[in-house]
């Protein structure tokens, strides 16, 4: 069902995207705007697959109720019309549309070639626990991995095997198993980061560990509204020189 | 299949890709900026993906900042292009040459 849902949205956020830019029918800023609220609301949900729900919340009031309000108001001041099509521009598109599938080829190879360690297709050996990590080993490769939870791994010693390849369902947990018994008898599930993705741990970072840049953000966002201000004003003689 | 990292990576990569080509192709102000947002929304997705898959949940934390600092750069850029339209009365790229050499 998950699996379903994302190549939904993600079809959906690829499809608006590409008429944002590419519109073979209407060359309307307004239509590209509104293409760009469909692209965002399918991102949010791509957001809540991820289960950053709080983000996607954010994504559709701050881009769909926000920046497209203001963007629409800018296109309905200036009166813009339909981008006329000017001659001399088959070259530059051509060269546009090359570099950039050769931008997304190179980045997309890499992306296929990179073998990150996942921690939901590993499965070995526990050799050694700390109150952050475990190391696991498989084939004599020791591959380490964070745990933010620390409560639940105190179980884990020498000798225990962990599966990472039983939770097919919840990527954030591992079954782990006694070797020492005859039978695979579950130890015990560990769930890795448990609440995680919601508002509450995202709050308590936002207010502690990155209290300093959220208080730089704020004057960055008194700069912007004063900038804003001096620049669209009208320019008006001034009164002083004039008299 | 389960999908994993890599998928929400490609998503993010053609999404990117997407807005680099209209900044590239499309010759009004108000368009490229779009694609700009297309641009960031797709670093968005990158990094709440990593967030999710890595289990930390910092990158949810940048993606806090970067929606905010995106929406003062539209404020901002919108009003560039107000100001500028005023005194040119165009808002093609093509007309805007007065820096030119």
């Amino acid at each position: 069902m998950q699996d379903l849902l994302f190549y939904i949205f993600s079809t959906l956020t690829l499809l608006c995207g590409l008429l944002v830019v590419f519109n073979p029918f209407s060359r309307n800023p307004v239509t590209s705007a509104m293409f760009l609220v469909l692209t965002i609301i399918s991102m949010s949900g791509l957001f809540v697959l991820l289960k950053a729900f709080f983000l996607a919340a954010v994504q559709i009031l701050v881009y769909a109720g926000a920046v497209i309000v203001l963007f629409l108001f800018v296109i309905m001041l200036l009166d813009v019309k339909e981008e006329e099509r000017r001659r001399f521009q088959k070259f530059g598109t051509f060269l546009g549309f090359a570099s950039v599938v050769g931008l997304a080829a190179i980045i997309i190879n890499t992306i296929g070639q990179s073998t990150a360690p996942s921690i939901s297709k590993t499965q070995g050996n526990v050799v050694q626990v700390s109150s952050e990590s475990i190391a696991i080993e498989n084939e004599g490769e020791i591959t380490e991995f964070e745990i933010p939870d620390k409560s639940n791994i105190l179980v884990m010693t020498n000798g225990i095997q962990v599966d990472f390849n039983d939770v097919q369902t919840n990527q954030h947990a591992f079954v782990a198993y006694d070797t020492r018994l005859e039978s695979k008898k579950i130890v015990k599930t560990i769930r890795l980061g448990a609440g995680l993705g919601e508002t509450h741990g995202l709050g308590k970072l936002l207010f502690t560990k990155y209290v300093l840049p959220f208080e730089i953000v704020s004057l960055l966002l008194l700069v912007a509204m004063v900038g804003c201000i001096l620049l669209s004003k009208r320019d008006e003689p001034n009164e002083e020189e004039a008299e | 299949m389960n999908i994993g990292l890599e998928h929400y990576l490609i998503v993010g990569v053609i999404l990117f890709c997407l807005g680099l080509l209209g900044v590239m192709i499309r010759r009004t102000l108000i368009v490229m900026f779009m694609g700009l947002e297309l641009m960031l929304n797709a670093a968005n997705l990158a990094l709440v993906a990593f967030s999710h898959f890595r289990n930390n949940l910092d990158g949810q934390i940048m993606v806090f900042f970067i929606i905010t600092v995106a929406a003062a750069e539209v404020a901002v850029g919108l009003a560039l292009i107000v100001a500028l339209y005023r005194k040119r009365q165009t808002n093609d790229v093509n007309d805007l040459t007065s820096m030119k050499l």
